[in-house]
């Protein structure tokens, strides 16, 4: 949560995972560099410098893969939600490794070019109309820069300076990003190798993560399918306190596709926008902690009654109301600006 | 465009931006953002970004002076979008697989027969 933006906001858990992240890196590079020309099958020595683009480009597709494995898994099963907490910096390293991949290429095959490196490469095979020969650098080159959109807009600043809702737009370039980085790696090196590690990588890796995106995002479609309808006041059914657990939220789909997330904390129950301030997280599946609603992507905490972070933080939420009646809660579809105090049902005993 | 021409496009984008860039962190990030205050080195870390993206943060800086922006838009995420869009990529996914799967030239082996024999045209066939 901000109050004044720092390079990176460490904490235990971002070293913890950011320390896993290096030393699987470093595991895999290491690995591959030890026992790719051991394993190869070439009849002739390949050089150092190429094995090293070899291992950091398998790596960085790999990171990029689990990557966009991570969001869907989240969403089909909460158990991988702390891999989501930390993202951003999975997604800067990824940036990093790729780029490394990107110059050990330039430095090798276009070393002794008479033309600058970059140029050299642009310019090198521009025949588009052929998928064997198929220059693949160019979609390496999308890829890259996808990447780095990302990685270069990854900081707190950027989330509050375009809004969540525009930044996710922005980093939605992921998918154009992968999509090249799979068309590279199979016009590449698959269509030039064709290894049993490769064939494993490309399908295995790029089919897992079709396959995540296609469920994930056919659970979504039930979800938003399954809106309440309001009455003619704008109220919106929600369901008996009862049936909220203690501490937990209710999410409610309304009919324009907005979310509302009602929670419970003993006897009062409050209604907030399901969307968090910080990333558009689903607030509605976190729980209340020190008397806060808390997200389940990155900490960020809200009181229920005005969805205001508690000071010194500054972020805001907007809030709904709620009516009670004959033992059902009702949520009204229009929800007030961010912060704005909403007087909390209060039950006369908390359900059992 | 001759790749000359590209990359000479993208070096004149990227001083554009730097001189935005140079402008915003010093002049315009204090007049809008309340989290900068007394924060430097951050500064630096958003530079690349503010380079590459310079027309995203002219329009997004006049936007917060203004304070034109409608609250609902920080608030409604963009799940259609997202899921369309993941639609979308495990569908371009599966017609690149397809492609590798079918597309793939593998060397003629040498110990097979001659490539006339087999009906081959080139050292290379498809499988």
């Amino acid at each position: 949560m901000s109050v004044r933006y720092i390079p990176v906001q460490w904490n235990r858990n971002k070293w913890l995972y950011d320390g896993v992240l290096v030393a699987a890196v470093t595991l895999y590079i290491a690995l591959f560099l030890y026992l790719g020309p051991a394993l190869a099958e070439h009849s002739k020595p390949v050089d150092t410098q190429v094995w090293r683009a070899r291992a950091f480009g398998t790596c960085a597709f790999l990171m990029l893969s689990v990557i966009l494995a991570i969001g869907p898994l989240a969403r089909l099963d909460s158990r991988f939600l702390p891999l989501l907490y930390n993202r951003r910096h999975f997604g800067v390293m990824t940036f990093a490794v790729a780029s490394a991949h990107a110059m050990f290429v330039l430095d090798w095959y276009f070393a002794f070019s008479r033309t600058p490196k970059l140029e050299a490469l642009l310019g090198s095979n521009t025949d588009f109309s052929h998928l064997v020969g198929f220059p693949f650098e160019t979609l390496g080159i999308v890829a890259l820069l996808a990447m780095a959109v990302m990685a270069f807009t990854s900081h707190d600043f950027w989330l509050n300076f375009l809004g969540p809702k525009l930044w996710k737009m922005l980093h939605f370039a992921v998918y154009i990003g992968y999509v090249t980085a799979v068309g590279h790696l199979t016009l590449g090196a698959w269509f030039d190798q064709g290894t049993l590690g490769l064939g494993l990588l490309l399908f295995g890796a790029a089919g897992a993560v079709a396959l995540l995106h296609l469920l994930a995002g056919l659970k979504e479609r039930r979800i938003a399918a399954n809106h309440a309808m309001s009455d003619d006041d704008g109220w919106v059914p929600v369901c008996a306190p009862g049936e909220i657990p203690d501490k937990r939220g209710r999410i409610v789909v309304l009919s324009s596709e907005e979310r509302v997330a009602v929670f419970r904390d003993g006897i009062t129950i409050a209604a907030v926008a399901n969307a968090c301030a910080h990333q558009n997280g689903p607030l509605g599946e976190g729980k209340i902690v020190g008397g806060c609603i808390t997200c389940p992507w990155h900490g960020f905490g809200y009181r229920m009654r005005d969805g205001r972070s508690p000071p010194p933080f500054t972020e805001m939420i907007p809030t709904y109301r709620l009516r009670l009646s004959d033992d059902m809660l009702y949520v009204h579809q229009t929800a007030n600006p961010p912060g704005t105090d909403q007087e909390p049902i209060t039950l006369e005993e908390a359900p059992a | 465009m001759s790749p000359a021409g590209l990359i000479t496009t993208v070096e004149i984008w990227l001083a554009i931006g730097a001189v935005v860039a140079l402008l915003f962190v010093t002049f315009g990030i204090d007049r809008i953002e309340p989290n900068a205050k007394n924060g430097y080195v951050f500064r630096v870390l958003i530079l690349p970004g503010l380079c590459l993206l310079w027309p995203l943060v002219l329009w997004r800086w006049r936007l917060a002076e203004s304070g034109g922006e409608d609250w609902r838009n920080r608030h409604s995420p963009q799940r259609k979008s997202a899921g369309l869009l993941g639609f979308g990529m495990a569908a371009a996914i599966a017609v690149i697989l397809l492609i590798a799967a079918t597309q793939r030239p593998v060397p003629v082996d040498s110990t097979a027969p001659a490539p006339e024999k087999i009906g081959a045209t080139a050292e290379w066939r498809l499988i």
